[in-house]
């Protein structure tokens, strides 16, 4: 076994740990888990009704059919769910950063953006979140007589895994901003109202709002390129740049971590 | 406690608002977002031929969008957590001891935290009418704005109203954080605050006409647009009047059972 497949295996490893110790803590307050997939179905509500909306209009826009934008409604869910699961992490970092409690995290023999960011997964949020959207995304493909070959499935898979991957990039740069800055609530409420954007399809967008979203802040990348994928409708230079983006998003996530570690204080720790 | 009293609160309110001046404008910049989002969404459909099926012209549809989203934003409250945080932590008791109303030293509180984003938030609104009246060339009554700012405020004393009592309910439940969320964000969506609820059928719109979140962000809209008679307004402006009372009522029962089991844990 090679050092990477080693070292990957151990980091695999970690990461069912911290799942299964995570899922553990919820059990304790099962009152709690059930309240969080309250709120997870609460968020779902306001989803769905912008699939309901598209879905009453019954209109091709802008070359997409209604239910192929309630594919890309359904992938946006389902990214949003996995997204959630992660997301107490993000939300308590600049906290840790403000207080100190970075600090004890800093010390552990393990890549400190491994441990901040992914050891509390949160199950009961994401639940109806994942469940929704997979089964929007079954019904837009079936309603809309797409074939089922393994090029499309596989295609659409790898797609919305590297959306996954882009989103955990690109939206943990926003709470490393809080490194320089005290206040974070602001610039996570704004994180949240770009990401939102994906409420609904790119297509409904005026084509220069479309341009920003796929190749300056790329959050339409994350869940139209699927849908667009198996309907046969991406071109093969923008499946490319859905692969890349997400490579090149970690790359400056990761600059700017470490010139975030760089300026932590460790104030009131 | 007198007047000036809480005029103090009401002061300490807007300085705490104030001390992350940069966080505070991106969260009123971040208000704006779904709205430009329901804009395209909205232009998109009309466009397509797709959305007249839903009761309201373009202009109607434009206006409750830029309208609502700015509505919401100005009766939304914040205090919930940290009410039921007091209670949890024993952090009422400092509020006890004093010779003061909790509920008037919220609402103090809660309308100082406001008053720079209201100010700025009715600007807005009153940037969206002019802009209304110049690009769809539609008139408002001055009448109708009068009593528009008079359901505004009505509509944020029925917010704070239903939330105080939603957080009073810390009293009793441990672990109540996680029932904030879901309780606002269904009544952001039963408020009309993401659509208007009439374009999801009969059944919605009397579910809105009836319960009393409808009346803190479409009810007020629809003055402004036109969409409701005179008959209609003066209904709704005696529904708040109503649900105002209910709640008070309510929040003020549950303040009095609940000091009585208050254990004041940590205090």
């Amino acid at each position: 076994m090679g050092p990477i497949a080693k070292r990957l295996r151990y980091y695999l490893g970690l990461l069912a740990l911290f799942a299964r110790y995570s899922l553990m803590e919820q059990m304790e307050y099962r009152i709690n888990f059930i309240a969080g997939i309250a709120v997870g179905c609460g968020y779902m509500l306001i989803k769905l009704m912008y699939a309901v909306l598209i879905l009453n209009a019954g209109a091709d826009i802008n070359g997409l059919s209604a239910n192929e934008m309630l594919m890309c409604i359904g992938t946006y869910i389902l990214v949003t769910g996995v997204y959630m699961g992660v997301y107490p992490n993000f939300w308590a970092l600049p906290l840790s950063v403000r207080d100190g409690s970075l600090d004890m995290l800093l010390t552990k023999p393990v890549n400190t953006q491994f441990l901040v960011t992914l050891r509390k997964l949160d199950f009961g949020m994401p639940l109806p979140d994942v469940a929704c959207g997979a089964a929007l995304i079954a019904w837009g493909w079936r309603r809309e007589g797409l074939a089922v070959t393994f090029t499309s499935v596989a295609g659409f898979a790898a797609l919305c895994l590297a959306g996954l991957f882009l989103t955990y990039c690109l939206f943990l740069i926003p709470e490393l901003l809080s490194f320089w800055f005290v206040a974070g609530n602001g610039m996570q409420a704004l994180s949240s109202a770009v990401f939102d954007f994906n409420n609904t399809p790119m297509n409904l967008y005026p084509h220069w709002v479309r341009r920003l979203g796929v190749f300056v802040l790329p959050v339409f990348v994350i869940t139209n390129f699927p849908t667009l994928f198996a309907a046969g409708k991406l071109p093969p230079a923008l499946t490319a740049w859905g692969l890349a983006v997400p490579v090149l998003a970690f790359g400056v996530q990761r600059l700017v971590w470490r010139r975030a570690l760089r300026r932590y204080t460790s104030a009131g720790g | 406690m007198k007047a000036k009293g809480y005029l103090y609160v009401f002061g300490m309110g807007m300085q705490k608002a104030m001390v992350y001046r940069a966080d505070f404008f991106l969260g009123l910049v971040s208000c704006l977002f779904p709205i430009v989002m329901q804009v395209f969404l909205w232009n998109a459909l009309y466009a397509a031929g797709a959305a007249e099926a839903n009761g309201y012209t373009y202009e109607q549809m434009m206006l409750y969008t830029l309208l609502a989203g700015v509505t919401a934003r100005i009766v939304a409250t914040g205090f919930e957590n940290e009410v039921a945080a007091d209670i949890k932590t024993g952090g009422l008791n400092r509020y006890l001891v004093k010779p003061m109303d909790h509920g008037r030293y919220t609402l103090a509180q809660f309308l100082g935290g406001k008053a720079a984003g209201i100010a700025l938030l009715l600007a807005v609104t009153a940037a969206v009418l002019a802009g209304a009246a110049a690009v769809f060339g539609l008139a408002f009554a001055p009448l109708r704005l009068a009593v528009y700012a008079l359901s505004l405020v009505l509509a944020l004393a029925l917010y704070f109203s239903i939330f105080y009592t939603i957080a009073l309910l810390a009293f009793w439940l441990t672990e109540i954080d996680q029932l904030f969320g879901t309780i606002s964000i269904v009544i952001m969506v039963m408020s009309g605050g993401v659509f208007p609820l009439d374009i999801f059928g009969p059944a919605a719109a009397v579910l809105s006409a009836v319960l009393p979140f409808g009346y803190t962000t479409q009810f007020c809209v629809n003055i402004v647009s036109g969409r409701l008679g005179w008959g209609g307004i003066g209904c709704g402006l005696l529904m708040q009047l109503g649900w105002c009372a209910v709640f008070t009522g309510l929040h003020t029962l549950l303040w009095r059972r609940g000091v009585r089991r208050y254990a004041a844990v940590g205090g």
